[in-house]
């Protein structure tokens, strides 16, 4: 039997830069008084402190979810529920402090402004510490601002919106959220608007034992399209940190939306987000999703397509590690007559690394000739590693067309041999193989971000395969 | 009273609603079985008692046997004819234990049929040994006013065989579990079920495979067709073990909906532990293909009988392996009468 080299795991990577734990305020645990002194710290009106009031109500009703990975390292009583860096939101890079803004340089953020994106939101543990849009687009219309000065600028917007997709009750950690949420961004793209070039939030955790609780909002009016990058990555600890986020999208009548996640937290992160979007008719979700990050993922991006024609085509790629456990899916509900929805996703795991792809597809009876196309694959580069496969489907109307494929496996040995007959060593063929896998979903990204993309799988690579 | 049941090895959100089965019914007292016969046993030894004994099982109902049947294949021993089993219940109760023992180098086909109208519990345990083939057939042909359980368990020693025809047609509620333990070196194990359900019948199918043998292969083929306003839970988890190796499983459902009001819900599993396996398993849900439909219209068959032909063709594959002509008629009148 062919023995394996086994290398290390490289823990040390480009995202893995440790800043002063600087900050002007600083909360830990989560108790009423605590969300009192947020809320006061953030001073808001009396109407969001009632629902953080409510949602921490709700928190401590629900019980922790009976399946998926194992969360009992978690005590939120440990956790840093809001940690205010010693900056107000600035719309220039430089008035940023120098270490804060040195952190988004190395990450890129700037540069990639300049090149590729029509605004920027940069979040530094719990708040949005820069922001920017382009002229042409605020012209149109368009809003991309941080959450807590659209709550201040555009309330009626935003009460109108705000915890209409996703309420505080649909499970424990989306209560957390509305109790403590901090940050995120408000986007609003009027009617017939057409936002070509990306918009990109990006979170970013830098202290240690703390949460992220960004909320971000975005309503894509009738007819408008936009695409949407949402990036984040924090320093590794040896002690737990939190991300419970929640994302509430609205894709209107004939609206079209891309969003697009490259997650790479660190691996002492429990990454525990909520993201859910109600489509119109004929409008279109697109979910693009590569999942490296964080020692536990439990995320699950809901669509819900409520117009008629509405359509939900979801890519998504995770890689799990040593010491990773990645518990990602989707949900989708069909909810009128002749809606679609594409599902690619495929999944990689090495070095003991787990990833579960758990989904539910939900056909409602009003939901005729809706059309479902669902294919997952998983890559297992090892025997220590794990990788499961748990789809749930519902179907209550005949006039449906459902089909559901999934296939594990490992790298084929005739594709190795056919490419080392080119002259190809075996580890880099494998290498090939592997970064072909991941190429649809590589290709679903804008140039910067695929690049981004096939670095970490090379990064996570290394060491390895062969 | 009510009973929550099958649960699924491994737990996803309790909101998909496909964790368990929730039922109302109450559990009948138990008396003496005599309607049972066997055909075709070939004197082989056949042993037969009626104590109640306590069963263990994945369905998760407290339940006494009334009925306990010892079948032995002894080593090298190859049974050409089919043994038949025929069960017909009369509005009373059938709770049997049926303990297989399938000797090394044998082989053997039994068909199990089950008909009438009352509570069934069948608990059966399959030990396959050494080089072994056995092919077991189980015919749940009751009544609407029924209730049937099946719970299956089975042990796979080194390159055997085992197949299983499951056809579950009979009962209000319907609730199967298949354990396969895939303990030896280059096993096989097929599973082929057809599912008819009408009215508002409820049909729970969950069955788990576990690979730990190294080339072991399963292969679960599941056709179904709903009407009116039945409904059907299908649960299918393929486990690869650690040390599996070049092990293959794969499952595939196919579920007709022949009525805008009946219901399925699908949760296909593949669990992997080791590389070197092949997994795979697919879903699919829809009506009657119309393109199919127009066509058999065409050369002057109405509407209905074509509906039927179809499903009839669907469950096809499945039917003609079970090794009994009269069996099969039975399972295509069925459909028949949709």
């Amino acid at each position: 039997m062919k023995e394996k080299t086994e290398v290390n795991d490289i823990n040390e990577n480009i995202y893995n830069f440790k800043k002063k734990n600087d900050y002007s305020y600083e909360t830990i645990g989560l108790t009423p008084e605590i969300i009192k002194e947020i809320s006061k710290q953030k001073n808001e009106p009396e109407w969001m402190l009632e629902i953080r009031l409510k949602a921490l109500e709700t928190f401590d009703k629900l019980s922790m979810p009976t399946w998926g990975p194992d969360l009992s390292e978690l005590d939120m009583s440990k956790i840093a529920t809001y940690v205010k860096p010693k900056v107000y939101m600035k719309k220039s890079w430089d008035d940023v402090p120098e270490d804060i803004k040195d952190t988004f340089d190395k990450l890129g953020i700037p540069e990639a402004e300049k090149t590729s994106l029509a605004g920027v939101g940069a979040q530094y543990d719990s708040e949005i510490v820069y922001h920017s849009i382009k002229d042409e687009l605020v012209k149109q219309g368009v809003i991309y601002t941080d959450f807590d000065d659209a709550v201040k600028k555009y309330p009626d917007m935003v009460k109108k919106y705000f915890m209409k997709c996703e309420p505080m009750t649909d499970h424990k950690f989306a209560a957390l959220h509305y109790a403590v949420f901090s940050g995120g961004s408000f986007v609003y793209v009027p009617k017939g608007v057409k936002v070509d070039i990306p918009l990109q939030s990006y979170f970013r955790l830098n202290a240690p034992g703390a949460g992220q609780f960004e909320h971000t909002l975005i309503i894509v009016d009738e007819g408008a399209s936009l695409q949407f990058i949402e990036g984040c990555s924090a320093p590794k600890y040896n002690e737990i940190n939190l991300h419970a986020g929640c994302v509430e999208l609205f894709v209107k009548d004939n609206a079209f939306l891309r969003y697009s996640t490259i997650e790479n937290w660190s691996k002492n992160m429990l990454n525990l987000n909520t993201k859910k979007v109600i489509v119109g008719a004929n409008g279109k979700i697109e979910w693009v999703t590569g999942s490296f990050g964080s020692k536990i993922s439990m995320l699950y991006p809901m669509s819900i397509l409520n117009g008629d024609g509405a359509k939900c085509e979801f890519t998504g790629i995770s890689f799990a590690g040593e010491g990773q456990n990645l518990d990602t899916g989707l949900k989708i509900v069909h909810n009128s007559p002749n809606t679609s929805s594409v599902i690619n996703s495929k999944s990689i795991s090495k070095s003991g690394g787990i990833c579960t792809f758990r989904s539910v597809e939900r056909i409602r009876p009003n939901a005729k000739n809706s059309k479902v196309t669902i294919s997952c694959e998983s890559l297992m580069l090892d025997s220590i590693s794990r990788s499961d496969t748990i789809p749930v489907s519902e179907i209550e109307t005949d006039d449906v067309e459902f089909s559901h494929e999934a296939t594990i496996g490992k790298i084929s040995d005739e594709a190795i041999f056919y490419l080392m007959t080119r002259g190809i060593s075996e580890e880099e063929a494998k290498a090939m193989i592997v970064r072909g896998f991941a190429d649809p979903i590589s290709k679903a990204l804008p140039l910067e971000y695929a690049v981004e993309m096939n670095n970490l799988i090379n990064l996570e690579l290394k060491g390895a395969i062969g | 009273m009510k009973y929550v049941l099958n649960p699924t090895p491994v737990r996803t959100a309790n909101n998909f609603g496909i964790n368990d089965i929730t039922l109302n019914f109450k559990l009948p007292k138990t008396t003496k079985f005599d309607k049972m016969s066997i055909e075709d046993n070939k004197d082989l030894p056949i042993e037969i008692n009626d104590d109640s004994m306590v069963l263990d099982n994945r369905i998760g109902l407290e339940i006494k046997s009334n009925k306990n049947i010892y079948i032995n294949i002894p080593e090298g021993k190859v049974i050409k004819d089919t043994i038949r089993l025929l069960f017909k219940l009369e509005s009373n109760t059938l709770i049997d234990n049926v303990i297989i023992d399938v000797g090394k180098n044998s082989k053997v086909k039994l068909l199990f049929v089950y008909e009438g109208t009352g509570f069934h519990f069948l608990k059966q345990k399959v030990k396959v040994h050494e080089y072994a083939n056995a092919h077991i057939t189980i015919s749940n042909m009751l009544d609407y006013d029924s209730n049937s359980f099946i719970a299956i368990e089975n042990e796979l020693e080194d390159n055997s065989k085992l197949k299983h025809s499951l056809v579950e047609f009979g009962g209000k509620n319907r609730v199967s579990n298949y354990h396969s333990i895939q303990s030896g070196f280059c096993t096989e194990n097929n599973v082929d079920t057809i599912y008819l359900g009408n009215k508002d019948e409820l049909i729970d199918i969950n069955y788990l495979i576990e690979q730990f043998g190294q080339k072991s292969k399963c292969n679960v083929r599941v056709q179904g067709a709903l009407n009116d306003n039945a409904q059907k839970h299908f649960k299918g988890f393929i486990d690869f073990k650690e040390g599996c190796t070049k092990s293959i499983g794969k499952e595939n459902e196919n579920c007709t909906l022949i009525s805008d009001k009946a219901i399925s819900r699908s949760l296909p599993v593949l669990l992997c532990h080791e590389e070197d396996v092949e997994g795979a398993h697919g879903v699919s849900t829809g009506k009657i293909d119309e393109k199919k439909l127009f066509y058999i219209m065409t050369k002057g068959i109405p509407y209905e009988a074509a509906k039927k032909l179809i499903v009839k063709a669907n469950f096809s594959s499945i039917i003609k392996d079970i090794p009994n002509d009269n069996c099969q008629s039975l399972i295509m009148k069925r459909v028949d009468e949709i």
